[in-house]
């Protein structure tokens, strides 16, 4: 088969390129880091993905629609969404080093560019509607099936899950510790149940 | 020639912060620094070092005007769950008046550099330290005076606090509601009851 053109699958490439563009952030990634991360060559990467900024906005969709149906599964396997949510969050706390310091792909990114750069940021902002909408979809759920400790409205908790969320992805870089994190998420989660 | 190389350090600081801040260590080549300073690059690096040293004493410089603005809100204060509100709405009121919306300068610290700096990562973690031991102290001594049930774990909600303030921060970055703010707000000081 000798001559055949390098066919690489796109996706597996991406995904390649969201480690490096999550660990390093889109200003620190340079076309080398990528380049030998992805392990294509430069007439690749421009032909298949155009510029990197091209190829952050892939990631940052790819990474979004993966990881948002990778979280709804975990909840949605518990007959008690409640409990499914607690879970996920309470998961987080036991990753280990390099997990937390890496945070929130999503928050990170809108940390950096949201000065910068407003198409990638709305991007950013789209997956974390998204997996706000998500938080909501099974507190109401929950609500309805007489599942939920408090009263307050659905859209309040979704969006103070995010608080929490956009939040703990903070502080799991200044604190990589299982109990110290573990802590907070109870505490905060203890509203729902 | 002739240039005059006499400056004032804390204003050159004060406008390195801003840029840092606003744009990140990655996002301001020196020639930006020279130009906003507007210092020649010899006498940048004769009074603050290269831009990585430039960077840490405004971040340290940052940390410090935070924790002392902190500590006299806590001095003055006479009911600790309002000052926590006062505190905690201070983030949104000033993302959404801000033209340009930089957050926190230790929050996008934490996500650009942390990982990658041992020594941003001690500042950072350090500053959180320090605002987690003022809470904490405001808890207790809000507890003497029975502002706030002997139950309640000072420490924790610290920690839980210090999160949401985090949360806030990437918050401010993408959502634009006032209300999605005090609902926030709102249901975190609840937890002082």
């Amino acid at each position: 088969m000798a001559g055949r053109p390098k066919i690489f699958n796109e996706e597996e490439v991406i995904n390649k390129a969201i480690n490096i563009f999550w660990s390093n952030g889109y200003e620190a990634t340079s076309t080398e880091n990528l380049l030998s991360e992805m392990e294509i060559n430069r007439g690749s990467l421009y032909h298949c993905f155009g510029s990197k900024k091209e190829l952050f906005a892939k990631s940052l969709d790819l990474f979004g629609i993966n990881s948002i149906k990778m979280i709804e599964q975990k909840i949605k396997t518990y007959d008690n969404p409640i409990i499914g949510i607690k879970n996920f969050f309470i998961e987080l706390s036991s990753a280990d080093y390099d997990t937390h310091n890496k945070g929130c792909f999503m928050g990170n990114s809108l940390s950096e560019l949201s000065n910068l750069d407003d198409e990638l940021k709305s991007k950013a902002t789209k997956n974390l509607v998204v997996l706000e909408n998500v938080f909501f979809k099974y507190i109401s759920k929950a609500k309805e099936d007489g599942q939920l400790l408090t009263n307050e409205d659905s859209r309040i908790l979704a969006r103070y899950l995010l608080n929490l969320w956009n939040g703990i992805n903070i502080t799991r870089r200044m604190y990589p510790n299982k109990e110290v994190l573990e802590s907070i998420i109870k505490l905060q989660l203890s509203i729902l149940y | 020639m002739a240039r005059n190389r006499e400056f004032n350090t804390d204003d050159a600081l004060d406008k390195a912060m801003l840029l840092f801040w606003n744009k990140g260590f990655n996002g301001v080549s020196t020639q930006e620094i020279i130009d906003d300073l507007n210092i020649s690059k010899s006498s940048m690096y004769g009074a603050f070092g290269d831009k990585m040293e430039l960077f840490t004493l405004t971040l340290l410089r940052y940390s410090s005007k935070i924790i002392v603005d902190i500590n006299n809100e806590f001095e003055i204060s006479q009911n600790v769950k309002m000052t926590f509100k006062k505190i905690l709405s201070q983030i949104y009121k000033e993302a959404l008046s801000k033209k340009l919306n930089n957050g926190c300068f230790i929050v996008n610290s934490t996500i650009e550099l942390a990982p990658h700096n041992k020594k941003i990562a001690k500042i950072v973690s350090d500053h959180r330290t320090k605002l987690e031991d003022i809470f904490e102290n405001a808890i207790n001594k809000a507890i003497e005076k029975k502002q706030v049930p002997a139950t309640k774990n000072a420490k924790q909600i610290s920690c839980f606090f210090c999160n949401t303030i985090n949360g806030m921060y990437v918050d401010s970055k993408y959502i634009r509601t006032k209300t999605s703010y005090e609902n926030t707000i709102n249901t975190v000081i609840a937890s002082l009851d």
